[in-house]
């Protein structure tokens, strides 16, 4: 006999738990980029495009729940941050398979592969951005806890900690960043000057994934610390 | 008196019959709406939540359901207008009763947010105003209940808020959060039975026999809440709590709230029960005082337990053939609620309905609990509710009202055409 009880519509679903879902598909498409390096070295063409049309599955799938919540935060929906911090936290993490995504299709556009001997270390500075989007992963887990704790000190601290962990990790990719272009910059005289270029790019891209990283979990700690 | 000699007895089984109706429709929707917050917190099951409301609705409906029967019965009209015609006051307590049954019926298939006492109270000023004389409607009384209205979700609210707060001050952001909910939570157990119990005591018992004095009240009141403190001390210190990070922390918190959400579930059932019960049975009461007196309507006696009992078995009824249902349905869609969160929300919303009762002022338990969770949303508490639901609320409650008046109007004039005057 009833439709829907005045109960039912009062209460909406946490919008907090498909934004971790959409952080989730986000390192996931970058966890994909080792992958696509691998491949890439070997000149395994095929295999640089399957890993390519990962990500893109990824990306959409990312692209989806971003969607969602977007529909799901109407005016009028009382949550306990500010509506506007929220759209922009899922604005912000979307970069991060947009440009996993970005440097596949480089990659597999341009057919680009690496200088040996930057092979090795260009697939540990990939590594370290995948660290790093895993601990903004472990940020908006916290999200969920936060509501429940009312946003209590200690939760707001274990934030604070995880945050800090990310900064961490954001340091040692610029390092290994800058190291990286040096490296290239000594290779530039030797090698084809648009193949250096499309590496400097490269370099850029997978370099802005940490930079990104670092501003969701600081956007994070902004939306809850009062 | 005619009408009363010769029909009197059929007069009152039609009262009887509308006045279960009424009640059964309460059980089976309304109840779930005051067992939701519970439900939905996880810190009870269903089948909990129904013995739960099985037991408290029809204890709180014949402890103190009382004093808010009365006002329906004689508080909202004036009944010294109607002591030569005390046919009309029958017929209007009968049309009100099938008004506000039918357009509750009409309400819930369409899936609006009705309140049950502001559709009977409209429908007794309806009748009453239109059908009698507009002086024959005790106005005062009325804009002091309307008032209630405005003031019960806010008061709940408010409460909310401050309990809600003081969850997180005293024990969520404390050192150790899950020892200070252990010696927290029996403080707030000690504070629900209190309340229900000081107001069941001052305000109820009278017509089951028990005259107690106001001093012997607090203290009977102190000595359950003291015991049910001793029972939820119990239950709390055989919760295991082993916590190795912040979040098996909060886990453990709640997991001590739940306890408390148990008795907060009760005292909910029974303040809903001391004040929607009356919506079912102070018509009935009206017309089975008139008839059993054989025409008098100004008379001062109480009001017979079988009444309250009959609305007891009403909601029991409504339960156990649909409520049930309507109570998986609410409880499973609220998924936000923890069981600190619910419990401000819930308990601050039971206190007020269950002072409510003992001020024998008719409110919304619905829109109490409203208000009760939007507390503790602005206290941060939730994680997302529709505002716009609050004005969907509020234009129902406008709507209900001249929508039960009109009804009762027609029903009543009806009535006076098959029966007759005289």
């Amino acid at each position: 006999m009833p439709k829907q009880p005045i109960f039912s519509k009062l209460f909406r679903e946490s919008p907090f738990v498909a934004v971790q879902q959409h952080m989730e598909f986000a390192s996931e498409a970058v966890g994909q980029l080792s992958n696509l390096f691998q491949a890439s070295h070997a000149a395994d063409w095929a295999r640089v495009e399957e890993v390519y049309n990962t990500i893109s599955e990824i990306e959409s799938q990312a692209d989806e729940i971003k969607r969602e919540v977007r529909i799901s935060l109407p005016r009028g929906l009382f949550l306990p941050v500010y509506r506007a911090d929220l759209l922009e936290l899922v604005q912000l993490q979307d970069q991060i398979p947009n440009k996993a995504k970005d440097t596949a299709g480089l990659i597999l556009g341009r057919k680009i592969v690496f200088p040996e001997v930057l092979q090795e270390q260009i697939v540990e500075f990939v590594q370290v951005s995948q660290e790093g989007v895993l601990s903004v992963l472990k940020v908006t887990s916290q999200l969920d806890d936060l509501i429940r704790s009312g946003f209590s000190n200690r939760e707001v601290h274990v934030v604070e900690d995880l945050v800090n962990e990310v900064g961490v990790i954001e340091h040692r990719a610029d390092e290994k960043q800058i190291l990286l272009r040096s490296q290239v910059h000594v290779l530039e005289p030797s090698n084809n000057p648009l193949d250096m270029m499309f590496c400097y790019k490269i370099i850029e891209l997978i370099a802005s994934i940490t930079d990104v990283s670092q501003q969701v979990s600081h956007r994070v700690l902004c939306m809850v610390a009062r | 008196m005619v009408v009363i000699e010769n029909y009197g007895f059929v007069l009152l089984v039609i009262a009887g019959v509308f006045g279960l109706f009424m009640a059964w429709g309460v059980g089976a929707n309304d109840v779930a709406n005051a067992m939701g917050t519970s439900v939905g917190s996880k810190a009870i099951t269903i089948k909990q939540a129904i013995v739960i409301a099985m037991v408290f609705e029809c204890a709180g409906a014949y402890l103190a359901g009382g004093e808010v029967t009365a006002t329906i019965r004689k508080g909202i009209i004036d009944p010294g207008l109607l002591e030569a015609q005390p046919e009309l006051l029958v017929y209007g307590m009968i049309s009100s009763l099938l008004a506000a049954g039918i357009w509750l019926l009409v309400a819930t298939t369409f899936g609006w947010p009705v309140s049950t006492t502001h559709t009977i109270v409209g429908a007794i000023v309806g009748f009453a105003s239109v059908g009698i004389s507009v002086d024959a409607v005790n106005w005062g009384k009325v804009g002091q209940i309307a008032l209630s209205w405005v003031i019960s979700p806010v008061l709940a609210g408010v409460l909310a808020f401050v309990l809600y707060m003081s969850v997180r001050r005293f024990i969520i952001n404390t050192t150790n959060p899950i020892r200070s909910a252990k010696r927290g939570v029996p403080v707030y157990i000690f504070m629900v039975g209190f309340v229900i119990a000081m107001v069941s005591l001052i305000k109820g018992l009278k017509h089951v026999g028990l005259d107690i004095s106001f001093e012997e009240a607090l203290l009977y009141a102190l000595v359950i809440a003291f015991l049910l403190t001793i029972l939820g001390s119990i239950l709390v210190s055989r919760i295991k709590s082993h916590a190795r990070s912040v979040h098996e922390e909060i886990v453990s918190v709640e997991r001590v709230f739940g306890v408390l959400m148990l008795f907060t579930a009760c005292a909910m059932a029974f303040a809903h029960g001391s004040n929607d019960v009356a919506n079912a049975i102070g018509p009935l009461a009206a017309v089975n005082s008139v008839i059993s007196s054989g025409g008098q309507v100004a008379q001062t006696a109480g009001m017979p337990s079988w009444l309250l009992i009959l609305g007891a078995a009403g909601i029991a009824l409504g339960l156990i053939t649909y409520g049930y249902k309507v109570i998986q349905t609410v409880g499973s869609s609220i998924t936000e609620l923890t069981p600190s969160s619910g419990f401000a929300a819930t308990f601050a919303s039971a206190a007020t309905v269950v002072i409510a009762s003992g001020a024998s002022i008719p409110v919304s338990t619905t829109h109490t609990l409203v208000g009760g969770v939007l507390g503790v949303g602005l206290a941060h508490g939730l994680a997302a509710l529709n505002l716009r639901m609050v004005g969907t609320i509020f234009t129902s409650w406008i709507v209900t009202l001249p929508a039960g008046a009109l009804l009762s109007i027609l029903f009543f004039f009806t009535l006076k055409g098959i029966f007759g005057v005289g």
